[in-house]
């Protein structure tokens, strides 16, 4: 017990200065303002333009844009944000680029990451329906507006389903009765 | 072939035929089953309602991992295809659809069961000496179910997740390298929504059982804290609480099929237009009035608190009665800041556009 005690007492400043230091050092070193990139699609197709905003990074803040997956680290350009913190460029997706999940990211000139969004790049070449990279069955736009209104979705039913559940719920809770009933009796009765 | 005189035996030779085999059945499943184990002795008193708390807390969790199990046949965790998947089981699969209205209404169960039983435990004493260690897993299976109500919201990449993600993404900024996979950067080959979704159907999961096996041995060994001379087995416990059990389903099915749970828009980063899950309404109202400080510091005096319990409170005395006045002070100050944060209009924080 003493030992214990003894090395709770050594090992515990310890660990709470080594804890404050993990927490503190990013705290530190992020120290940017962080924007957001928006393409007009997330479903990019190799070595076609496409169009990406950006705002609310730093004013007149140079940018590096790259898109960055398992099939490498393309450099799309660089840009320099106007006097609001935003941008509008078109960018050429690479044509080398393999099919597949990236990110789209913006580099502060410091080498942070300070913006990024997931994208997918589908080959030039049209292909079947259905066979994206990323199991999507179509081009994903970004919308252009967000919305906390939930989608006007029609909840599928099937009246077996329904019926089978509310038979379900009814006989549920008769048993609980059955149940409780007779629990009651076994207890009494000790 | 056929047993032709089973056919003329009569009907009183048959019945009182059967009881033996009965009998012998219910031996034969004793022995393999070891069902002769449910016979220890627990208190009379953990027969009630308050008691079972953990227990319905448990039956809440099946649920989920019933539930889940289906949905992970038709959820895809790919950022580009995660929205379109659940929109796809909401309109166009009807049993699934339904599951996944259980597994939302489940988690809301989960969740109000086990701040129940933190209650009813908190207000018998159930966390003093032999039972800390019991109480500190319990800490932590709270954190856990936290943790999977987070990752669950966020799988729907709707804007209400996305805004959930900015959020985690921001804090997880001061909480150094051990938040490092809650960072969009940390590795090109897998994207954050599927780190979260392993995250959510298998890492929490399985230290979700870890801890409750835990919690549950302790309970066996050092038994439940109710003080009672009257002595049953532990057998009579399971009538009521199956009953119980059958009642938190049929509510929950009921809600399913008349709530069904809503889905927004596939989110757009760098707004904030909506409220959290209400689990996270409390630190959502704390982050309304102190902004980032406010969201690390809510669950931060929270679980503080928790963990403090059994060290502050470990006889009857000023610092006894002084912790129950503060858990008390603390859960309705909680209950204070989810209505405030349900009823006030949304804000935005970090700086996002509203
Ligand atoms: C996944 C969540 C949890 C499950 C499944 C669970 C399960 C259980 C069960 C089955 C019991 C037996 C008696 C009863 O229900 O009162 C129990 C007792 C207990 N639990 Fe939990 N629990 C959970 C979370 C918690 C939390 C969050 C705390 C506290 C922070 C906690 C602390 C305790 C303590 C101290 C006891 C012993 C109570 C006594 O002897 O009076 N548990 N738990």
């Amino acid at each position: 017990m003493a030992h214990l005690t003894r090395w709770i007492g050594g090992a515990g400043p310890a660990a709470i200065i080594a804890l404050g230091l993990m927490v503190a050092s990013p705290a530190i070193a992020r120290a940017h303002e962080e924007g957001v990139l928006r393409p007009a699609s997330r479903t990019l197709t190799a070595g076609d333009s496409l169009a990406l905003a950006g705002f609310k990074f730093g004013k007149s803040a140079p940018l590096k844009i790259a898109l960055v997956g398992l099939g490498g680290r393309f450099a799309l350009g660089e840009v320099r944000t106007d006097s609001a913190g935003a941008f509008d460029i078109r960018v050429l997706v690479p044509e080398g680029a393999a099919a597949g999940s990236y990110r789209l990211v913006a580099i502060a000139s410091d080498g942070d990451e300070v913006a990024g969004v997931d994208v997918a790049v589908t080959p030039p070449a049209a292909e079947p329906a259905g066979a994206h990279a990323d199991g999507t069955h179509g081009a994903v736009d970004m919308p252009d507006a967000p919305s906390a209104e939930p989608l006007p979705l029609v909840t599928a039913r099937s009246s077996l389903v329904t019926f089978g559940t509310v038979a379900a719920i009814v006989f549920a809770l008769m048993l609980a009765v059955g149940l409780l009933r007779s629990a009651r009796t076994s207890v009494s009765l000790g | 072939m056929f047993n032709v005189g089973s056919a003329t035996r009569s009907k009183e030779s048959m019945t009182m035929g059967t009881e033996p085999i009965v009998r012998a059945r219910q031996g034969w499943f004793q022995e393999r089953f070891a069902r002769t184990a449910l016979d220890y002795p627990v208190p009379a008193r953990a027969n009630r309602l308050d008691f079972m708390l953990g227990a319905l807390t448990m039956v809440a969790l099946t649920l989920l991992a019933v539930t889940g199990s289906v949905l992970i046949l038709y959820y895809n965790p790919t950022p580009l295809g995660a929205h379109d998947s659940v929109q796809y089981l909401i309109t166009g699969a009807p049993l699934v659809a339904l599951l996944r209205d259980l597994h939302v209404w489940g988690a809301s169960a989960a969740l109000i069961l086990v701040f129940a039983h933190l209650a009813a435990v908190f207000w018998r004493r159930g966390f003093r000496r032999p039972r800390e260690g019991l109480w500190w897993t319990g800490v932590i299976l709270l954190a856990l179910l936290f943790g999977l109500a987070f990752t669950g919201t966020v799988l729907r990449a709707d804007q209400e997740a996305v805004e959930a993600l900015a959020h985690a993404t921001a804090g997880a900024g001061f909480a150094g390298p051990l938040a490092a996979p809650l960072r969009p950067d940390f590795t090109p080959s897998t994207p954050l929504l599927s780190r979260l979704y392993g995250l959510h159907i298998a890492v929490l999961p399985l230290a979700l059982v870890a801890l409750m096996s835990l919690h549950l041995w302790l309970i066996r060994h050092l038994g439940v804290s109710a003080r009672d001379d009257v002595r049953v087995p532990f057998r009579t416990h399971l009538r009521p609480l199956a009953a119980f059990a059958l009642i938190l389903t049929a509510v929950a099915a009921a809600l399913a099929l008349a709530f069904p749970g809503e889905l927004l828009a596939a989110g757009v980063g760098g707004y904030e237009l909506t409220k959290p899950f209400w689990p996270f309404l409390w630190i959502y109202a704390a982050e309304n009035l102190f902004g980032m400080a406010g969201m690390l510091l809510a669950p931060g005096v929270l679980f503080g608190f928790l963990a403090l319990v059994p060290v502050a409170d470990r006889k009857d005395g000023l610092a006894a009665r002084a912790t129950r006045v503060a858990g008390v002070a603390l859960f309705v100050l909680m209950l204070a800041a989810i209505a405030y944060a349900a009823l006030a209009p949304a804000q935005s924080h970090l700086g996002m556009e509203m």
